[in-house]
């Protein structure tokens, strides 16, 4: 058995790092012998779609169990999609969060536990607006920004994934994309209106 | 397992961020939705792909 930890350092005294998908590295456990491997997380500095990568890096590792502080809908998606179990809320040294889950002092985590973009640092965006005053002129504006994630990035495909998983897995993103896609329908109708 | 591209993310709006027009607005999102099209006919290949194995 395999416990991936998302963690702030490369080692079991390390503190479990309340990001999954933005952690700087994995430690993973094999909670028999304490034997880890670390690794670094190539996702922590991406533009988008973190959650969803590094859940498929993980996956991809043959692990069974994932402890961490929080997780987005995206990541939970994922990892859920490919059998994992998912557990949040965990703090403290990654050595007593593996003594923790063996006696049994953990459960699985139902849904995500943080929304979108948890975890940036910082976001790019436009807005729009209009003010005045009188004065000491302040202004308010409401507006909506986007930033383009990375794009189509092929990565090397994960073996322990089984074809009902990856299928699975390609669903929930299909879903994911869909919702953005009719964000975006709207907002374009919105602003077709408006001519 | 290919992966089909990120999410595109939308973010708060900036303080300091320059204004985009209506036009570019609708630019921008008419070539975002095409991307997110494309990655969903891939997505789509892809599952009867698995389902036909």
């Amino acid at each position: 058995m395999k416990i991936a930890v998302s963690a702030t350092a490369p080692s079991l005294d390390a503190e479990v790092d309340a990001r999954f998908g933005r952690c700087q590295y994995f430690v993973i456990v094999d909670p028999q012998t304490m034997q880890f491997e670390a690794l670094d997380n190539s996702n922590a500095m991406a533009a988008g779609g973190a959650g969803i990568s590094t859940a498929q890096m993980i996956a991809g590792k043959g692990v069974q169990v994932v402890l961490t502080g929080n997780c987005g809908p995206n990541a939970y998606q994922t990892l859920s999609a490919a059998g994992l179990e998912v557990i949040t809320g965990v703090a403290g040294r990654i050595r007593d969060a593996i003594e923790a889950y063996k006696a049994g002092r953990f459960q699985s985590s139902a849904q995500p536990s943080v929304g979108d973009h948890y975890g940036m640092g910082m976001g790019v965006g436009y807005g729009m607006g209009m003010g005045r005053g009188m004065g000491r002129g302040m202004g308010r504006g409401m507006g909506r920004g986007m930033g383009m994630g990375p794009g189509i990035m092929p990565q090397p495909t994960p073996q322990a994934m089984s074809p009902e998983q990856e299928i699975e897995m390609l669903k929930s993103q299909a879903q994911m994309l869909g919702q953005q896609l009719n964000a975006i329908q709207r907002r374009i109708a919105e602003l077709e209106k408006r001519k | 397992m290919p992966f089909y591209g990120a999410p595109f993310p939308y973010f708060r709006a900036g303080l300091c961020a320059p204004q985009m027009t209506r036009e570019q607005e609708l630019d921008f999102l008419r070539s975002q939705g095409e991307a997110i099209k494309e990655q969903l006919e891939q997505i789509d290949a892809r599952i009867k792909e698995l389902e036909t194995e």
